[in-house]
């Protein structure tokens, strides 16, 4: 319902009578007469009512000759009469008197006329009327007899206004009517005498007429009687009225129009009316009286009076006034400003919740203001002009806040505030150590890994060896770090992480245990050299005695006992660079030490040359060669001494990583007994007793060298800690290659990319592209393959890469890979011949026995079917004169002529006709109707050769015929299955089962209950509880049932379409939908077609329910496989075809796609005035078998013998109905696959067993080779 | 009419019998005569603003005011609505945009113009989750506005999760659900019950923290007709009890 402000209003003014102005309440109530047709000497009369008191009894008393007289006028009810007028006398003819009596009784009422002898033709009429004067009422009389053809009664005149006039006559002949000016209220019969009244509002002179059948004696009398008003007792008391709604005041303001006015009302005999006006214009009438009400009274700005005036049926009034102050909506709305926590539009803030506060105004004023979140959360602030709103809650990240302001007309004003919110967290994050396992044994180079999460994230993760940071921290995932296990000892340690949020929140994760089981540092000594001139000198030269190594590390060390020289350089053959380790270390007036190194250096022969500043005295030039070092950053430490004992010692050092060349070296006084506790002595000079020792220590620690003299004395000692060689770091990218598809090769659908990756640490994953776009997620793990859905893609030349990356970092991209895309391959993907521009839109098409395609069109154009011949591309028009057929239901009969059931008549609304089209004569005819109207029907050809109708609307959205109904083509009569009710909705997609019962499937509108109907029985059983959707449905095999997509009604609200794929096996127990891999596109409104080596096609339909929206119509064509239960994505045709799209196979196995539109009238954007041939794969897998023979038809059960010269290469027969096809389902089509024997030049087929298999009509019979190539079909008749 | 002026039909009663004719022959999209909001003409921007409720006045129904902007002027509109599952029908005719863009009826039934924003337009009791349109259309349908709202929404929230249903189907069997406030990247569990069925899926929330669309049908036998949907996710969980089929056209 509607409710339109004003027009209620409105129609109550136009409903109410204007009350009319003052006029008198003279009424005529009620009246009788009697005519005796022989003499009476007493005439009796009734009142047909009972009389109302205080009202005016009239009896005219007349009769047909002058001896008789009235001698009394009484009445049951003891009223008195006085003569009002006459007798008046026509001598020798009739005689005629009025009377009346005054202020009457109430009740039943009988009047009774007395004669003094018999009166001839004695005519008694008697009247009641209301409204006259109680207490006098006659107010003049006058009377005229004469003979002629029309009665008078001369003219009497008024004083008064408001008078009854009541005439009457009695005559010869018979009154035809009343005069001008009157009313007649009775004519008697048979004497023909009339009696007739007149009220009048104005003095003045007055007469009656009476015009008679015929000229003839007469004579007429006429009374004036005066009306109530001025007499006892009138009602002079108005009624009260009282305004109790909207208020009781007098006074009421309201913003709100219209208004509604209630109230009571009372007065002493009764309220005959209650109405109201307005001052600023408007009126009406209430509803009620005594209690009344007003409603649509519109209102006008400022201040409008409002009258209600009570009546009573005197005419007396009484009014109330109400005075509204209507204060007119407001359409200005109001102003509204953010004020807290900013006036800017942006802020940024860590605390939740938070608070705003602000202004508002408004011209008439703020009645709220309110906020929400566009991250949830909304609410009402404090105040109004001046605002706040607390406790507003933010989510991490940005939160537009809207705040609202209102004023009490509706109108609104919004003001927002974009506020960043970087939450204050105090969640720490999670982490673990993924890698390595507890307790694991380790070596080398190993990857750690861990993993972290936090509620709002992980802002780095730094791994923790035995404690300690090991590497730097990860900012993001993955969490790996390669660690160097032998930078730390053999033996037992703990790898840990420890993760951090952007909050500070830190947790470590649970330490896990590993042991390092690194093997013995490959540290080694290589070869020493010494030269100890006895003399000062100023050079001196130590050659290696064999070729030096590249890569390893010398050691020089240079005493000298003095300390006035100092060393100038040390250089050797090789052009190594030598840096000092440690000193030179003074021992003060007595010797010096210091040791240099050189890393990394050359190979071959080498010589070190020592200079000094000055010739120093006993030089002590000690060489050596180390493999296993640190080629880099070998000195780790030193550390020196000096003393005078019996023992020289270094002090000590110590190591922090294991595998550490010690090398220790004295300059003593005495001599050096040997070496100290763990080292191994590499020299001792002779004669100067100079040692040199080493030690290789394999965890970190602290360590001294010592050396035991031959004397006490003064000596120096030092010791040099060098690093072992560490692993190389892992540079070593991965190696990938792409193993599938091969380079060059041609792919089509879906096919799967592979690859082979290897790292000498590891792959840590793959990922794959296609001409530099990833193609899914990297894979981490083997086998390195993604699926790729070619169809993504344009046809033609693509390139494949991949990248693998190993735990470093190191990355590499193989080789690219060429391959073709085949989407420009028929043989991979069929291929759409050019559109062919159509006459109409093929909302319907049957393919005919003949080869020729019935198509109809839609809306008011259902009438115009036509003929198109494949062959020449042309159209017959084959107009149905009978029928608008669209949106009917259509399937072949057994003879080869095509049933349409129901029509359209309107939306929602069918028709009862039944059309059969004669491919041969290419004529309509119009067959017995069915019983229902119908729809959007579907009709199936039973294996009787009968036809089943079922569903359809009969005439509104959603009124489904129950009923199905069996059509006889023997009888051409339709016959009800009443006890098989069922309401299902339109286009229900039904298949004949091979036991003979019929399946709903599903529908063109929406899920059902898959139910069987066992027509002879006349019972639906249900099939699976779950109602699962299928916009369309084919019969793929018998009993197996194949259904995608959405089923949707049109005019609906548009939802998403799916792509989901069911099947069913409805030849197993218990049968239940099971559901397969979706289709690439989601649609609606598409259409299934199977097709001759059984795949399946589905083609049109779009991405959503809207039934026009071209923009998502899927134009690529998909094939599903029974043996894979897959969909693959094929070519696409030209245009969107979505509602009222349809698809034919067509004997040369190519499929018909036409239709598409027709929905919101005629020549509409959508509307598809095409057809499009697709030619799917098979036709281009090789030559085409043929068929040189075959017969017309065959029985079931046969044996068919059909000639072909390749039979020798057939792989199977199919048989496929004609198909008849509208609103995503066809009607007829079935799949069989049929046995044969193959001989020469012919193969032996077995016709379908039954007519449950193949209900009786005509077939498509396929070969296919066994390349899956089709023949072009022979069209036979099974029956 | 006020005493004196000369009798005519007033224009609300003209509009009045309008209505009653063009509801009983109701558009539907079968019919040539379809008012597309897919074609609304650029430009014109027609909203309903909701009123406060009056119930002394009308109904407890939601009552709506008609704001259109933008619309040209010298071209006469009439407003047409559609309830649910239903054809748009005209309801008032009449209107021009004046020299400030309002639109003005051409005259009342008092005789003055009346300004579209001062009439209040009430869907009257109305179903649960349907949408209910009104548009304002030119007397020769070449020029539409088109706007729409759910009088009666079927929503539920949890925390700041939201979830809607939109009633889809005029036979009451299919709901359109839609959420919003969830956590991005959760998985949620989405739940339908009805006669004795679940169905459940996981579902991964977007970036938005929307949840898809979700269309929901029903179908069977039987009277039950209670269903219940819900979304649990780690922060909120939002279930929402409606009827369907018939039940789903209970007016309220």
């Amino acid at each position: 319902m509607i409710v339109l402000a004003g027009v209620l209003m409105f129609l109550v003014v136009a409903q109410v009578s204007p009350v009319a102005a003052q006029v008198p309440t003279i009424r005529y109530v009620q009246s009788s007469y009697a005519v005796p047709q022989s003499p009476q000497t007493s005439v009796t009369v009734g009142f047909p009512a009972a009389q109302t008191a205080g009202n005016l009894n009239v009896v005219v008393v007349g009769w047909n000759d002058a001896s008789a007289a009235v001698s009394s006028v009484v009445d049951s009810a003891a009223n008195p009469y006085a003569l009002a007028v006459g007798p008046t006398v026509r001598p020798g003819k009739a005689t005629q008197a009025i009377y009346y009596a005054k202020n009457i009784r109430s009740g039943a009422n009988t009047v009774t006329v007395r004669f003094t002898k018999p009166a001839i033709y004695p005519d008694i009429r008697i009247l009641e009327y209301s409204g006259l004067d109680p207490a006098n009422p006659l107010h003049a009389a006058a009377a005229s007899t004469g003979s002629s053809a029309s009665s008078s009664s001369g003219a009497l005149t008024t004083t008064t206004p408001n008078v009854l006039l009541v005439a009457a006559n009695v005559v010869a002949t018979g009154t035809t009517g009343p005069g001008a000016g009157y009313t007649s209220r009775m004519i008697t019969t048979p004497d023909g005498d009339i009696v007739e009244d007149r009220i009048v509002t104005a003095a003045g002179s007055y007469s009656a007429t009476a015009p008679l059948s015929s000229s003839g004696f007469w004579v007429m009398q006429l009374v004036a009687f005066k009306a109530a008003a001025g007499g006892a007792p009138p009602d002079t008391t108005p009624p009260t009225a009282t305004i109790t709604t909207p208020t009781t005041a007098a006074t009421y303001t309201t913003s709100t129009s219209p208004l509604t006015l209630g109230g009571t009302a009372a007065d002493n005999v009764g309220v005959t009316q209650v109405s109201w006006a307005s001052d600023r214009g408007g009126s009406g009438v209430a509803t009620g009286t005594t209690t009344w009400s007003a409603g649509g009274i519109a209102l006008l700005a400022g201040t409008n009076v409002l009258t209600v005036t009570a009546r009573d049926a005197a005419g007396n009034s009484g009014v109330a006034t109400l005075s509204v102050t209507y204060n007119a909506p407001d359409s200005t709305p109001p102003t509204v400003t953010i004020s807290t926590p900013t006036t800017g539009p942006t802020y940024a803030t860590s605390t939740s919740p938070l608070t705003l506060g602000g202004t508002a105004a408004d011209n008439v004023g703020v009645t709220q203001v309110s906020w929400a979140s566009d991250r949830g959360g909304s609410g009402v602030a404090t105040g109004t002009t001046t605002w706040s709103a607390g406790g507003i809650a933010l989510q991490a990240g940005t939160n537009v806040l809207t705040v609202t302001a209102r004023d009490a007309a509706g109108n609104i004003r919004t003001a927002t505030l974009s506020v960043t919110y970087t939450a204050l967290d105090s969640t720490p994050p999670t982490v673990s150590i993924t890698a390595p396992n507890s307790g694991a044994s380790v070596s080398g180079v190993v990857t750690v890994t861990a993993t972290a999460s936090d509620n709002v994230g992980v802002a780095g993760v730094q791994f923790l060896l035995d404690g300690v940071a090991l590497g730097a921290e990860q900012s993001g995932p993955p969490f790996s770090l390669p660690w160097n296990t032998t930078t730390a000892s053999n033996g037992a340690h703990t790898v840990s992480a420890r993760a951090r949020d952007a909050a500070g929140n830190v947790s470590t994760s649970v330490a896990v245990p590993v042991t390092v089981t690194n093997a013995a540092a490959t540290i080694r000594f290589v070869q020493g050299a010494y030269a100890v001139p006895q003399s000062p000198q100023t050079t001196v030269t130590v050659a290696f005695p064999a070729a030096q190594s590249a890569g390893n590390l010398n050691v020089v060390v240079v005493g000298w006992n003095d300390a006035s020289a100092t060393v100038s350089s040390v250089i050797d053959s090789a052009a190594n660079p030598y840096a000092v380790a440690v000193g030179p270390t003074v021992r003060a007036g007595q010797a010096s030490q210091a040791i240099y190194f050189a890393k990394n250096i050359r190979s071959g022969a080498n010589t070190v040359t020592v200079r000094f500043s000055t010739a120093a005295v006993y030089p002590d030039i000690r060489i050596l060669e180390y493999g296993g070092l640190d080629a880099i950053n070998p000195l780790h430490g030193a550390v020196a001494a000096t003393g005078s004992s019996v023992t020289a010692s270094t002090g000590s050092l110590t190591t922090s990583a294991a595998n550490v060349l010690l090398v220790a070296a004295n300059l003593v006084a005495t001599g050096t007994a040997g070496p100290g506790t763990g080292f191994t002595s590499r020299m001792i000079t002779v004669p100067d007793g100079d040692i040199v020792e080493d030690r290789i220590v394999t965890a970190a620690g602290t360590y001294s060298a010592t050396a035991p003299l031959t004397g006490s004395g003064f000596w120096i000692m030092q010791l040099v800690a060098f690093s072992a060689t560490p692993p190389p770091p892992d540079n070593s990218p991965p190696s990938v290659a792409i193993t599938a598809p091969a380079s060059g090769s041609t792919v089509s659908g879906t096919t799967t990319i592979s690859a082979a990756a290897s790292d000498d640490v590891g792959i840590a994953g793959v990922a794959f592209f296609v001409d530099g776009q990833p193609v899914g997620a990297e894979v981490t793990s083997t086998p390195y393959a993604v699926a790729w859905d070619t169809t993504t893609v344009s046809g033609g030349g693509h390139t494949l890469t991949a990248i693998a990356r190993d735990p470093a970092g190191n990355s590499t991209t193989s080789a690219p890979v060429p391959v073709t895309v085949a989407a420009a391959t028929p043989a991979l993907v069929g291929q759409w011949a050019a559109p062919m521009a159509w006459p109409i839109v093929a909302v319907h098409a049957s393919l005919l026995p003949t080869g020729e395609v019935l198509i109809s069109d839609g809306q008011w154009l259902g009438n115009d079917a036509r003929l198109w011949n494949p062959a020449t591309n042309t159209f017959t028009l084959v107009r149905n004169n009978n029928t608008n057929i669209f949106c009917s239901g259509h399937c072949h009969l057994a003879d080869g002529r095509v049933l349409f059931a129901g029509g359209h008549e309107g939306g929602h609304t069918g028709v009862t006709d039944t059309n059969l089209f004669d491919p041969a004569t290419r004529a309509w005819s119009l067959v017995g109707p069915m019983r229902t109207a119908r729809w959007y029907p579907t009709v199936t050809t039973l294996p009787d050769g009968r036809v089943l109708v079922t569903a359809g609307e009969m005439g509104c959205a959603g009124c489904d015929a129950p009923l199905p109904e069996v059509y006889n083509p023997q009888t051409n009569t339709w016959t009800e299955l009443s006890a098989a009710s069922l309401a299902l909705p339109y286009y229900p997609h039904m298949h004949v089962l091979p036991d003979g019962r019929v399946l709903a499937s599903s529908t063109s509108e929406h899920p059902i209950v898959s139910s069987i109907l066992d027509v002879a029985a006349q019972t639906w059983t249900p099939v699976d509880p779950d109602p699962v959707d299928g916009g369309s449905a084919v019969m793929y095999l018998p009993g197996k049932i194949l259904k995608a997509g959405t089923s949707y009604h049109p005019d609906d609200p548009v939802v998403p379409s799916a792509a989901t794929t069911y099947v069913i096996d409805t030849t197993q127990p218990a049968p239940r939908w099971r559901q397969l891999a979706p289709m690439a596109y989601a649609r609606t409104y598409h259409v299934l077609t199977v097709l001759p080596d059984g795949t399946v096609l589905v083609t049109g339909g779009g991405a959503t329910t809207d039934a026009v929206g071209v923009s998502g119509g899927a134009l690529p064509a998909e094939i599903w496989s029974p043996a894979t239960e897959t969909w693959t994505t094929v070519a696409s045709m030209a245009a969107p075809r979505l509602y009222h799209s349809t698809a034919l196979l067509m004997p040369d196995a190519r499929v018909l796609v036409m239709g598409g539109g027709r929905f919101n009238g005629v020549d509409e954007p959508t509307d598809q005035l095409s057809g499009q041939l697709y030619s799917p794969p098979y036709l281009f897998k090789g030559a085409r078998p043929t068929i040189t023979a075959a017969p017309g038809s065959a029985t079931y059960g046969a044996t068919m013998a059909v000639g072909t010269p390749d039979a020798g290469r057939i792989a199977s027969v199919a048989l496929i109905r004609l198909g008849s096809v509208t609103h995503a389902i066809n009607m007829d089509q079935r799949f069989l696959s049929l046995g044969f024997t193959a001989g020469s030049g012919s193969l032996s087929v077995q016709a379908p067993a039954n007519a449950n298999l193949a209900p009786p009509g005509h077939y498509m019979l396929f070969l296919v080779d066994t390349n899956g190539v089709p023949s072009v079909a022979a069209t036979i008749r099974i029956q | 009419m006020r005493p004196g002026s000369p009798r005519r039909i007033a224009p609300s009663l003209a509009l009045t019998v309008l209505l009653l004719f063009v509801s009983a022959a109701r558009v539907t999209a079968h019919d040539p005569a379809i008012l597309d909001p897919r074609r609304a003409t650029p430009g014109i921007r027609l909203e309903l603003v909701e009123l406060p409720q009056i119930p002394a006045v009308f109904s407890s129904s939601r009552r709506y005011r008609l704001v259109a902007t933008g619309v040209p002027p010298g071209v006469t509109f009439g407003v047409w609505t559609r309830d649910f599952a239903h054809g748009f029908h005209e309801v008032v005719s009449g209107f021009r945009a004046d020299g400030a863009g309002k639109l003005i009826s051409i005259q009342d039934s008092n005789g003055r113009a009346r300004d579209l924003n001062e009439m209040v337009f009430d869907p009257g009791a109305y179903f649960r989750g349907a949408i209910w349109e009104v548009a304002i259309v030119s007397e020769d349908r070449a020029i539409t506005a088109f706007t729409r709202v759910i009088p009666r929404p079927i929503v539920e929230q949890d925390g700041w999760c939201v979830v809607t249903l939109e009633l889809v189907s005029h036979r009451g069997q299919r709901f359109l659900a839609t959420g919003r406030g969830f956590v991005p990247g959760e998985e949620v569990v989405v739940e339908s019950r009805y006669a004795g069925r679940v169905h459940q899926r996981r579902q991964q929330i977007p970036p938005d923290g929307t949840l898809p669309p979700d269309v929901i049908s029903h179908a069977g036998p039987g009277s039950e007709r209670a269903a219940r949907y819900s979304v649990k996710g780690r922060s909120c969980h939002v279930t929402i009890e409606y009827e369907w089929g018939e039940h789903a056209f209970r007016r309220g």
